[in-house]
Protein backbone atom coordinates (compact mmCIF):
# COMPACT_ATOMS: atom_id res chain seq x y z
CA UNK A 1 0.00 0.00 0.00
CA UNK A 2 1.28 3.29 -1.31
CA UNK A 3 1.63 6.38 1.39
CA UNK A 4 -1.36 8.20 -0.62
CA UNK A 5 -3.34 4.87 -0.58
CA UNK A 6 -2.94 4.41 3.33
CA UNK A 7 -4.02 8.31 3.98
CA UNK A 8 -7.13 7.85 1.32
CA UNK A 9 -7.71 4.42 3.34
CA UNK A 10 -7.48 6.03 7.16
CA UNK A 11 -8.93 9.19 6.29
CA UNK A 12 -12.16 7.00 5.13
CA UNK A 13 -12.64 5.16 8.35
CA UNK A 14 -11.67 8.16 10.20
CA UNK A 15 -14.49 9.98 8.81
CA UNK A 16 -17.16 7.33 9.70
CA UNK A 17 -15.77 6.90 12.66
CA UNK A 18 -16.90 10.98 12.94
CA UNK A 19 -19.77 10.28 11.44
CA UNK A 20 -20.65 7.63 14.39
CA UNK A 21 -19.82 10.43 16.96
CA UNK A 22 -22.87 12.58 15.59
CA UNK A 23 -25.03 9.30 15.67
CA UNK A 24 -24.90 9.18 19.37
CA UNK A 25 -28.05 8.98 20.55
CA UNK A 26 -29.65 11.72 23.36
CA UNK A 27 -29.79 9.48 26.01
CA UNK A 28 -26.03 8.48 25.87
CA UNK A 29 -25.15 12.07 25.47
CA UNK A 30 -26.84 12.55 28.37
CA UNK A 31 -25.42 10.00 30.43
CA UNK A 32 -21.81 11.07 29.68
CA UNK A 33 -22.28 14.62 30.55
CA UNK A 34 -23.52 13.36 34.07
CA UNK A 35 -20.70 10.96 34.69
CA UNK A 36 -18.60 13.47 34.03
CA UNK A 37 -20.26 15.81 36.53
CA UNK A 38 -20.05 13.07 38.68
CA UNK A 39 -16.29 12.14 38.69
CA UNK A 40 -15.02 15.88 38.48
CA UNK A 41 -17.43 16.34 41.51
CA UNK A 42 -16.39 12.95 43.64
CA UNK A 43 -13.48 13.29 42.67
CA UNK A 44 -12.27 16.72 44.03
CA UNK A 45 -15.15 16.85 46.79
CA UNK A 46 -13.61 18.37 50.05
CA UNK A 47 -13.59 15.65 52.61
CA UNK A 48 -13.79 17.12 55.89
CA UNK A 49 -13.42 14.27 57.79
CA UNK A 50 -9.86 13.89 56.46
CA UNK A 51 -8.09 16.06 58.50
CA UNK A 52 -9.43 14.82 61.67
CA UNK A 53 -9.15 11.43 60.99
CA UNK A 54 -5.37 11.79 59.99
CA UNK A 55 -4.69 13.61 63.16
CA UNK A 56 -6.09 11.22 64.96
CA UNK A 57 -4.11 8.42 63.36
CA UNK A 58 -0.75 10.10 64.37
CA UNK A 59 -1.82 11.16 67.61
CA UNK A 60 -2.68 7.58 68.13
CA UNK A 61 0.85 6.36 66.57
CA UNK A 62 2.57 8.22 68.53
CA UNK A 63 0.82 7.28 71.72
CA UNK A 64 1.84 3.34 71.01
CA UNK A 65 5.22 4.04 70.34
CA UNK A 66 5.86 6.17 73.44
CA UNK A 67 4.34 3.19 75.41
CA UNK A 68 6.57 0.85 73.68
CA UNK A 69 9.64 2.81 74.20
CA UNK A 70 8.74 3.46 77.84
CA UNK A 71 7.13 0.44 79.07
CA UNK A 72 9.29 -1.39 81.37
CA UNK A 73 11.21 -4.13 80.07
CA UNK A 74 10.09 -7.41 81.78
CA UNK A 75 13.80 -8.80 81.05
CA UNK A 76 14.94 -6.27 83.14
CA UNK A 77 13.76 -8.09 86.74
CA UNK A 78 14.33 -11.30 85.63
CA UNK A 79 17.21 -12.54 87.81
CA UNK A 80 20.82 -12.85 85.86
CA UNK A 81 21.38 -16.16 83.83
CA UNK A 82 24.45 -17.86 85.20
CA UNK A 83 27.32 -16.89 83.43
CA UNK A 84 28.24 -19.78 80.51
CA UNK A 85 30.92 -21.55 82.48
CA UNK A 86 28.36 -22.76 84.79
CA UNK A 87 26.03 -23.57 82.18
CA UNK A 88 28.20 -26.04 80.89
CA UNK A 89 28.86 -27.64 84.54
CA UNK A 90 25.40 -27.88 85.21
CA UNK A 91 25.02 -29.26 81.43
CA UNK A 92 27.10 -32.97 82.50
CA UNK A 93 26.98 -34.55 85.89
CA UNK A 94 30.01 -36.02 85.46
CA UNK A 95 31.56 -33.21 84.91
CA UNK A 96 30.10 -31.46 87.91
CA UNK A 97 31.18 -33.80 90.12
CA UNK A 98 34.78 -33.37 88.66
CA UNK A 99 34.64 -29.78 89.02
CA UNK A 100 32.90 -30.15 92.63
CA UNK A 101 36.70 -32.62 93.34
CA UNK A 102 38.90 -30.67 91.44
CA UNK A 103 40.96 -29.90 94.63
CA UNK A 104 41.18 -33.97 95.38
CA UNK A 105 41.95 -35.02 91.37
CA UNK A 106 44.74 -32.29 91.37
CA UNK A 107 46.04 -33.59 94.64
CA UNK A 108 45.58 -37.04 93.54
CA UNK A 109 47.45 -36.31 90.34
CA UNK A 110 50.37 -34.47 92.39
CA UNK A 111 50.80 -37.36 94.28
CA UNK A 112 51.07 -39.85 91.51
CA UNK A 113 53.51 -38.00 89.69
CA UNK A 114 55.77 -37.89 93.02
CA UNK A 115 55.34 -41.20 93.89
CA UNK B 1 -5.03 25.75 48.59
CA UNK B 2 -7.73 27.99 47.98
CA UNK B 3 -11.17 27.52 46.21
CA UNK B 4 -10.01 29.75 43.71
CA UNK B 5 -6.80 27.32 42.86
CA UNK B 6 -8.99 24.25 42.87
CA UNK B 7 -11.54 25.70 40.88
CA UNK B 8 -9.65 26.62 37.78
CA UNK B 9 -7.85 23.20 36.93
CA UNK B 10 -11.86 22.29 37.47
CA UNK B 11 -13.26 23.96 34.91
CA UNK B 12 -10.30 23.04 32.30
CA UNK B 13 -10.90 19.46 33.39
CA UNK B 14 -14.21 19.81 32.63
CA UNK B 15 -13.75 21.12 29.27
CA UNK B 16 -11.20 18.91 28.20
CA UNK B 17 -13.13 16.00 29.64
CA UNK B 18 -16.26 17.11 27.41
CA UNK B 19 -13.84 17.10 24.29
CA UNK B 20 -12.63 13.44 24.52
CA UNK B 21 -15.78 11.66 26.39
CA UNK B 22 -17.50 10.64 23.02
CA UNK B 23 -14.73 9.05 21.49
CA UNK B 24 -14.07 7.60 24.71
CA UNK B 25 -17.10 6.14 25.07
CA UNK B 26 -16.82 4.87 21.62
CA UNK B 27 -13.20 3.33 21.76
CA UNK B 28 -14.68 1.53 24.89
CA UNK B 29 -17.81 0.76 23.29
CA UNK B 30 -15.96 -1.20 20.22
CA UNK B 31 -14.17 -2.94 22.66
CA UNK B 32 -16.89 -3.98 24.97
CA UNK B 33 -19.47 -4.25 22.57
CA UNK B 34 -21.41 -2.79 26.03
CA UNK B 35 -23.00 0.63 26.44
CA UNK B 36 -23.45 0.25 29.94
CA UNK B 37 -19.76 -0.80 30.47
CA UNK B 38 -18.56 1.72 27.93
CA UNK B 39 -19.93 4.10 30.17
CA UNK B 40 -18.54 2.70 33.58
CA UNK B 41 -15.21 2.26 32.03
CA UNK B 42 -15.23 5.87 30.93
CA UNK B 43 -16.66 7.37 34.12
CA UNK B 44 -13.83 5.44 35.78
CA UNK B 45 -10.85 6.52 33.74
CA UNK B 46 -12.69 10.36 34.17
CA UNK B 47 -12.49 10.01 37.91
CA UNK B 48 -8.98 8.29 38.13
CA UNK B 49 -7.62 11.11 36.16
CA UNK B 50 -9.40 14.08 38.34
CA UNK B 51 -8.26 12.43 41.36
CA UNK B 52 -4.65 11.51 40.23
CA UNK B 53 -3.47 13.99 37.74
CA UNK B 54 -5.64 17.05 37.60
CA UNK B 55 -2.36 19.21 38.93
CA UNK B 56 -0.57 17.55 36.00
CA UNK B 57 -0.17 20.20 32.81
CA UNK B 58 -2.99 19.98 30.99
CA UNK B 59 -0.75 19.05 27.64
CA UNK B 60 -0.41 15.57 29.21
CA UNK B 61 -3.57 14.80 30.18
CA UNK B 62 -4.63 13.61 26.64
CA UNK B 63 -2.44 10.56 27.19
CA UNK B 64 -2.55 10.12 31.00
CA UNK B 65 -6.68 9.72 30.40
CA UNK B 66 -5.60 7.65 27.67
CA UNK B 67 -3.57 5.41 29.49
CA UNK B 68 -6.28 5.23 32.16
CA UNK B 69 -9.17 4.48 29.97
CA UNK B 70 -6.86 1.73 27.76
CA UNK B 71 -5.38 0.73 30.63
CA UNK B 72 -9.24 -0.36 32.58
CA UNK B 73 -10.22 -1.81 28.50
CA UNK B 74 -7.46 -4.41 28.71
CA UNK B 75 -8.55 -5.22 32.49
CA UNK B 76 -11.82 -5.40 31.58
CA UNK B 77 -10.55 -7.85 28.63
CA UNK B 78 -8.73 -9.95 30.63
CA UNK B 79 -10.93 -10.59 33.13
CA UNK B 80 -13.64 -11.61 30.51
CA UNK B 81 -11.48 -14.07 29.01
CA UNK B 82 -10.75 -15.67 32.18
CA UNK B 83 -13.99 -15.60 32.84
CA UNK B 84 -15.11 -17.20 29.25
CA UNK B 85 -12.85 -19.54 30.00
CA UNK B 86 -13.93 -20.94 33.04
CA UNK B 87 -17.25 -20.95 31.34
CA UNK B 88 -16.17 -23.65 28.99
CA UNK B 89 -13.93 -25.59 32.26
CA UNK B 90 -17.47 -25.90 33.63
CA UNK B 91 -19.56 -25.87 30.32
CA UNK B 92 -21.61 -23.30 31.66
CA UNK B 93 -23.35 -21.49 29.10
CA UNK B 94 -22.25 -21.57 25.25
CA UNK B 95 -19.16 -19.40 24.28
CA UNK B 96 -20.42 -16.06 23.22
CA UNK B 97 -19.11 -15.42 19.33
CA UNK B 98 -15.91 -12.96 18.86
CA UNK B 99 -18.56 -10.23 18.30
CA UNK B 100 -21.68 -11.18 21.03
CA UNK B 101 -23.73 -8.17 21.56
CA UNK B 102 -22.09 -6.07 18.35
CA UNK B 103 -23.74 -6.90 15.86
CA UNK B 104 -27.46 -6.42 16.45
CA UNK B 105 -28.47 -5.97 12.59
CA UNK B 106 -28.46 -8.10 9.96
CA UNK B 107 -25.12 -8.00 7.76
CA UNK B 108 -27.21 -5.56 4.78
CA UNK B 109 -24.84 -6.59 2.40
CA UNK B 110 -21.26 -5.75 0.70
CA UNK B 111 -23.26 -3.66 -2.11
CA UNK B 112 -25.13 -1.43 0.25
CA UNK B 113 -22.38 -1.21 3.16
CA UNK B 114 -20.83 1.65 1.43
CA UNK B 115 -23.88 4.25 1.98
CA UNK B 116 -24.70 5.93 5.25
CA UNK B 117 -25.47 4.48 7.98
CA UNK B 118 -24.20 0.91 6.56
CA UNK B 119 -20.71 2.22 6.12
CA UNK B 120 -20.33 3.01 9.68
CA UNK B 121 -21.34 -0.46 10.32
CA UNK B 122 -18.79 -2.28 8.06
CA UNK B 123 -16.15 0.01 10.09
CA UNK B 124 -17.05 -0.53 13.42
CA UNK B 125 -17.54 -4.17 12.33
CA UNK B 126 -14.13 -4.32 11.07
CA UNK B 127 -12.99 -2.35 14.22
CA UNK B 128 -14.00 -4.87 16.31
CA UNK B 129 -12.85 -8.19 14.91
CA UNK B 130 -9.24 -6.43 14.94
CA UNK B 131 -7.45 -7.85 18.23
CA UNK B 132 -7.48 -5.09 21.15
CA UNK B 133 -3.96 -3.98 20.92
CA UNK B 134 -4.37 -3.43 17.29
CA UNK B 135 -7.99 -1.78 17.55
CA UNK B 136 -6.06 0.27 20.36
CA UNK B 137 -2.72 1.00 18.26
CA UNK B 138 -5.42 2.33 15.23
CA UNK B 139 -8.11 4.50 17.06
CA UNK B 140 -5.45 6.10 19.43
CA UNK B 141 -3.02 6.98 16.49
CA UNK B 142 -5.93 8.06 13.82
CA UNK B 143 -8.74 8.93 15.76
CA UNK B 144 -7.01 10.49 19.04
CA UNK B 145 -4.44 11.89 17.18
CA UNK B 146 -1.97 10.71 19.66
CA UNK B 147 1.85 10.40 18.17
CA UNK B 148 3.77 7.00 18.38
CA UNK B 149 5.39 7.82 21.76
CA UNK B 150 2.16 9.17 23.51
CA UNK B 151 0.61 6.05 22.13
CA UNK B 152 3.11 3.86 23.48
CA UNK B 153 2.70 5.41 26.50
CA UNK B 154 -1.22 5.12 26.68
CA UNK B 155 -1.15 1.59 25.39
CA UNK B 156 2.19 0.68 28.23
CA UNK B 157 3.81 -0.57 25.91
CA UNK B 158 7.17 -0.09 23.56
CA UNK B 159 6.98 2.20 20.50
CA UNK B 160 8.22 -0.38 18.12
CA UNK B 161 5.32 -2.97 19.60
CA UNK B 162 2.91 0.42 18.36
CA UNK B 163 4.46 0.15 15.14
CA UNK B 164 3.86 -3.05 14.85
CA UNK B 165 0.44 -3.51 15.89
CA UNK B 166 -0.66 -0.41 14.02
CA UNK B 167 0.57 -2.11 10.97
CA UNK B 168 -1.36 -5.47 11.14
CA UNK B 169 -4.14 -3.19 12.13
CA UNK B 170 -3.83 -1.48 8.91
CA UNK B 171 -3.88 -4.61 6.80
CA UNK B 172 -6.52 -6.49 8.79
CA UNK B 173 -8.90 -3.49 8.44
CA UNK B 174 -8.03 -3.66 4.57
CA UNK B 175 -8.37 -6.87 3.75
CA UNK B 176 -11.67 -6.94 5.79
CA UNK B 177 -13.46 -3.80 4.24
CA UNK B 178 -11.49 -4.77 1.13
CA UNK B 179 -14.68 -5.14 -0.89
CA UNK B 180 -16.56 -1.56 -0.06
CA UNK B 181 -13.18 0.41 -0.54
CA UNK B 182 -10.89 -1.99 -2.88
Amino acid sequence: MSQREHDEFVRRVRRQLDHSLEQLDPDTRRQLAERRRQALSQATAARPWLKPALSLALTTGLLILGLVLLWPDPRASLPALPPLDDLELLSSKDELELFEELEFYQWLDQNHEQG
Amino acid sequence: MNEHDTLEPTRALDRFLADVEQRAYRMAHIATGDRDEALDLVQEAMYKLVQSYRQRPAEQWPALFQRILQSKIRDRYRRQRVRQAFQRWFGDGDEPPADAGLLRRPNPGPERDLHGRHAMEAVDRALRRLPLRQQQAFLLRQWEGLDVAATAMAMGCSQGSVKTHYSRAIHNLRKQLEDHWP
